[in-house]
């Protein structure tokens, strides 16, 4: 379980640590406070290559091609690094429940250039010359991986690290795609565990009678048996609230001793049940032994959490993000303050 | 319950507060709030926002509530950003040593450092500056009501015999010793206004509390104004 995260130098973050991470972890904050850039920090250090920030940015509305110039190109990294200063490293790091540390390291090379090809032709020349950027993980192992950001004729190479941390993240982009889903649920398949899933959906869902691998317009996809309906209708196509809901669930269930990172997990679920959710989620977290990383801004998901709390408050603890002179800073409080602040109808979101 | 009110927050839907001011006075009740707006308009005391712990709206608050009142707030951006110091104001009630140690212990417990003694103030990382206040000031057993009743026997002293003979007789001459000044207050108000004789502390500060006969200009009042005068020589 990760205790501990420190980021140095990482977009709106000049410096922030964070210690006593729990079970379950809520993120608050206004917006353009970094709760996302907190989530995509920690998916990075967690991941295997660069690529991360590219889906990362498809993810933000960024557009999923970079049309590859020396502004772009330049523009793409610095925007990596807090005030878009390139002089200092990026550094994300996380301290495990065992003391192993992981971390990467983002930084320019000054003396180092790369002749990348000009997109658009605004000169005779056929090339152009940037700084090169390195990705240097670390592994729990203390194995390194350096990862320089090259460009090869056939595009972008980038060499991943084989050592990743079990982590996924799940945000309104990336939840319901059904091939990811269908994807951790064929694991379950294989493992025979795909029970576990269904308890947990019908706890909430009983309509749901079961659920199955399928294939819908030439994808997998996850097919749910439903109560007074003759034929399977994909999950998507039942509820989106029930899809991600079952996507969170996967998540945990096929990332045991990971972390699985949710941004805006109240999107798309009905207030009503956000109670039962939280209980079940952290049933599931604590029986996989799995990390649970979430932002929202809903105050009915907040309140919804307080009965969970109450019994429970030592698997959660509260970080909210927050500008202070200018500044992105993460303040963290116990499962006790969170429990504190929304039985004191403080201004939690 | 306030039947009025004239700040628009003893009686809001939501218990939430949003923080603006630097200086904080967090107080027992909404009673002791009216006091304190009075006391700092009266005298053109610097502004402090008042607030005390409640669970519902119209909720009595109590010191008990403290700890996770102030727990709870403490994790508001609002309060984080813009609060500096907070003037915790408590009753000294019977045993004033005993008490002030449970206001530390309420403190603690929401994460602070507590004062090690009243009147001057303790820090904490990241968490604005704490200073504690009971009432009565100088470490006599008592409240608030205390103090407000020597101002509303400089207007009625006729009263104070017929209701300390009346305190003897009721049920509350078993009751501590500290809760005889509520007592005698609350008679005091109610028998002194036609207009509402069922006026009492807690409500009289929403309305026209010189109507009421507890003058804030008065001497018994001036340790207190003296403290959120000089307040910002107590903290950091």
């Amino acid at each position: 379980m990760l205790c501990s995260v420190n980021i140095e130098n990482f977009r709106c973050f000049k410096s922030v640590s964070v210690n006593n991470l729990k079970s379950i972890t809520v993120l608050v904050g206004k917006n353009g406070r970094g709760k996302t850039t907190f989530l995509e920090a920690l998916f990075l250090a967690g991941g295997m290559s660069p690529e991360i920030l590219f889906r990362t940015r498809n993810w933000r509305g960024g557009g999923g091609e970079l049309k590859l110039n020396a502004e772009t190109y330049d523009s793409f990294w610095r925007q990596n690094f807090y005030n878009f200063d390139v002089s200092a490293e990026a550094n994300i790091s996380f301290i495990d429940s065992t003391a192993r540390k992981r971390q990467v390291r983002m930084s320019y090379k000054a003396n180092e250039a790369l002749e990348l090809p000009l997109a658009e032709q605004k000169s005779n020349a056929s090339t152009f010359s940037v700084k090169a950027v390195n990705f240097e993980w670390t592994g729990f192992s203390g194995k390194k991986h350096n990862c320089k950001v090259e460009f090869k004729p056939e595009g972008l190479k980038l060499t991943p690290f084989e050592e990743s941390y079990s982590m996924v993240f799940l945000n309104p982009a990336s939840l319901l795609s059904p091939d990811h889903n269908a994807g951790r649920f064929n694991e379950l398949v294989i493992a025979n565990r795909e029970s576990e899933a269904l308890v947990a959906v019908q706890k909430l869902f009983p309509e749901v009678q079961g659920l199955s691998m399928g294939i819908d317009a030439g994808s997998n996809t996850i097919l749910a048996a439903l109560r007074n309906l003759k034929e399977k209708l994909p999950i998507t196509s039942v509820s989106a609230g029930i899809s991600k809901y079952l996507a969170i669930l996967l998540a945990i269930y096929t990332k045991k001793k990971g972390a699985v990172l949710v941004d805006q997990i109240e999107d798309g679920l009905y207030f009503d049940q956000m109670g039962d959710i939280w209980a079940s989620l952290l049933e599931a977290c604590k029986a996989n032994e799995v990390q649970l990383i979430v932002t929202t801004h809903s105050s009915e998901c907040l309140s919804a959490l307080l009965p969970t709390l109450e019994k429970n408050s030592d698997d959660f603890s509260l970080l909210r993000s927050i500008k202070d002179n200018g500044e992105c800073k993460i303040r963290q409080f116990s499962g006790a303050q969170f429990r504190d602040a929304l039985s004191e109808d403080a201004e939690v979101r | 319950m306030p039947k009025s009110d004239e700040d628009g927050e003893l009686l809001a839907a939501t218990n939430t507060i949003h923080f603006t001011n630097k200086w904080v006075i967090l107080c027992e009740g909404w009673g002791d709030k009216g006091f304190f707006i009075n006391l700092i308009k009266k005298r053109n005391l610097p502004e402090f926002q008042i607030i005390f712990p409640r669970q519902f709206p119209g909720d009595t608050g109590g010191w008990t509530k403290f700890g996770r009142f102030l727990s709870g707030v403490s994790t508001q951006e609002d309060f984080l950003t813009t609060v500096k110091a907070i003037l915790i104001v408590a009753d000294n009630d019977s045993n004033p040593a005993e008490r002030f140690n449970e206001i530390r212990k309420q403190i603690a417990s929401a994460g602070y450092n507590a004062p090690t003694s009243e009147l001057t103030a303790s820090t904490t990382d990241n968490l604005p500056a704490i200073v504690v206040a009971m009432l009565p000031l100088g470490g006599v057993s008592g409240s608030l009501e205390t103090v407000c009743l020597e101002a509303a026997y400089s207007k009625w002293p006729d009263l104070k015999n017929p209701l300390d003979g009346y305190i003897s007789q009721a049920p509350a001459a078993k009751w501590p010793n500290s809760k005889h000044d509520k007592a005698r207050i609350d008679c005091l108000l109610a028998a002194t206004c036609e207009q509402d004789p069922t006026a009492s502390l807690a409500t009289l500060w929403t309305r026209k509390p010189d109507q009421y006969h507890i003058p804030t200009d008065h001497k018994c009042f001036d340790p207190i104004a003296k403290v959120l005068n000089d307040f910002g020589t107590l903290v950091p």
